[in-house]
């Protein structure tokens, strides 16, 4: 853990001082050493490079926690708040806020409405189904395939707009400023704190239902809360940059195959690959077309894709 | 410790799986149920530790809250799961949870279980590297980790060694005389009943015979009720 914390440090400011243009290492030594500064260099370094950079680790921290927490509350490796409907839900609400011309926090708010009232409709099949992890994800995924189409209607809508949505759609950090991180650190630090408190709870329902309930866990209460955490953190991280694909899923998944360990072992490591992840991620599309950025959403579903398949053939292995 | 009283239960409001059933349960006895399949021998488990509700009749006590009965009864499921991400030192220890949960120390022997059940070489090992009866031994040592009471166990020996059911029994047997009360839904009817106090059978959800287990073991009605041939 300490080791992955010093990673992470260590790339934040390499990822502060690289970028395109002539604002690099020095201006940020600059920066710490009180040198000499622009204008200019000191907007670039703190009010563009220095919000996104934390935009990428609270978001990376956010759908990797969120993609921990739906795994172990199914109890399915391929469960993640994408899967259940959480993500485009949020981005249904967030691009209708969008084409309404709402703030960044007209859009949260929409995004969080939006996975609210998928929740509430995933929890039916939950109460009426007693709980049954497969009968929830069924209706994500039902849920998921109408959002999608949705999401494709306001496309369709968009008119002029319609550059901005997509682009907004395939997911980056580049709208990302400090009223984006006053929402995001928030409700970050708040579902990491409630996560980690349920972190016997949420190692109990690895027993099953009735291996859980048998050894007195609430499981109405929990898995409520648990849902209703992951929606927070999907929902808000998606209001602030987009859609951003495979890090809920991926990420908890390497870390339970390099350690793995109870929940509260693996969650503070998820949070730091997820962070980790996405900071190189945003880098890499910052570096590899300094003209044109690449979106983060597409280079963590070029990676995450190829992930996904072994995944799948890897599953079989446990249950042979 | 444990009574039920007439009780009555079906799935669908029209077969009745468990009907008009009345037993108490005391400390200090190790009990074994059996009877053949669709008997009702898992439902009545189920009733007794409140997973269901009987449609008619009571258990006695009942413990409405979760945390407060997991201090009271730990099952050990016929079920194992079939993935845990965990070690097997992990897994028992999640017995701690309703103590924990409920800002109590657990008194149990945690590294005695392990002896016991002879998983003290392999507490490390990840739990899905283990095999059946091996997963089934770390099921137990969970529910004797959860150091309640009474113990129910769902066909504990289904998975394991015919050497190990012994172990297990004897396991049980030696819990029972340390005061706690101990209930087992079997399919062995050979071997079991040697290390039991008292012997229920059940034959279309109702109690057909309850007693000593040599008692029960050599009545003719078992035979008939099992199908079982003379040399039994």
């Amino acid at each position: 853990m300490k080791y992955l914390l010093l990673i992470l440090l260590a790339a934040i400011p390499i990822a502060w001082g690289s970028g395109a243009g002539d604002t690099g290492f020095q201006q940020l030594w600059h920066l710490f050493s009180g040198g000499e500064l622009s204008f200019a260099e000191k907007t670039i370094l703190l009010d563009l490079r220095l919000p996104r950079i934390l935009g990428a680790v609270l978001v990376g921290g956010m759908l990797s926690a969120s993609g921990c927490a739906a795994q172990n509350l199914f109890r399915n490796d391929l469960a993640s708040p994408h899967v259940l409907g959480c993500v485009n839900a949020a981005a249904l609400g967030a691009v209708s806020a969008l084409l309404c011309g709402a703030s960044a926090w007209g859009m949260s708010c929409c995004a969080m409405g939006m996975t609210l009232l998928t929740l509430l409709i995933l929890l039916i099949p939950g109460w009426c189904s007693r709980w049954d992890g497969g009968s929830i994800i069924l209706a994500g995924i039902a849920v998921n395939a109408c959002c999608a189409a949705l999401s494709s209607g306001a496309l369709y809508l968009a008119d002029e707009r319609l550059h901005s949505v997509v682009f907004w759609l395939l997911g980056g950090f580049w709208r990302m400023g400090w009223k984006e991180i006053s929402l995001l650190a928030p409700a970050a630090v708040c579902g990491w704190a409630i996560l980690y408190r349920m972190a016997p709870d949420m190692d109990m329902l690895l027993l099953g239902d009735r291996g859980a309930l048998m050894s007195g866990v609430d499981l109405r209460k929990v898995k409520t809360t648990a849902l209703l955490v992951i929606a927070l953190l999907t929902a808000v991280a998606v209001s602030c940059c987009g859609v951003i694909g495979f890090v809920g899923l991926a990420v908890p998944h390497i870390v339970r195959l390099t350690g793995g360990g109870s929940f509260r072992r693996v969650l503070p490591l998820t949070v730091c690959s997820g962070a980790l992840l996405l900071l190189a991620a945003d880098l890499a599309g910052r570096l590899l077309s300094p003209d044109r950025e690449i979106p983060v959403g597409i280079i963590t579903s070029i990676a995450g894709g190829p992930f996904f398949f072994y995944l799948l053939l890897r599953r079989r292995a446990p249950y042979a | 410790m444990l009574e039920c009283l007439a009780l009555s239960f079906s799935y669908d409001g029209k077969t009745k799986v468990l009907n008009d059933l009345s037993l108490s349960f005391e400390k200090g006895q190790f009990y074994g149920i059996f009877g053949p399949n669709g008997s009702g021998k898992s439902t009545f488990l189920k009733l007794l530790t409140g997973e269901l509700k009987a449609d008619a009749g009571t258990v006695t006590p009942l413990w409405c809250d979760p945390l407060e009965r997991a201090q009271h009864i730990a099952l050990v499921e016929q079920q194992i799961p079939g993935s845990l991400p965990l070690t097997v030192e992990e897994v028992a220890l999640l017995g701690n949870y309703p103590w924990v949960r409920a800002g109590k120390v657990s008194h149990a022997a945690a590294e005695q279980i392990f002896e016991e059940l002879e998983l003290s070489s392999f507490k490390k090992r990840s739990f899905n590297a283990l095999s059946g009866g091996e997963r089934q031994r770390v099921m137990l040592a969970r529910a004797l980790v959860q150091n309640t009471p009474i113990l129910c166990l769902d066909e504990p020996g289904s998975s394991l060694d015919v050497g190990f059911q012994h172990t297990l029994c004897r396991i049980l047997k030696k819990l029972s005389r340390e005061g706690k009360c101990v209930i087992m839904v079997s399919h062995d009817l050979f071997s079991a009943p040697t290390y039991l106090d008292r012997m229920i059978i059940l034959d279309k959800g109702k109690l057909v015979m309850e007693g000593n287990p040599d008692h029960v073991k050599n009545s003719p009605g078992l035979r008939r009720i099992f199908n079982l041939p003379e040399v039994f």
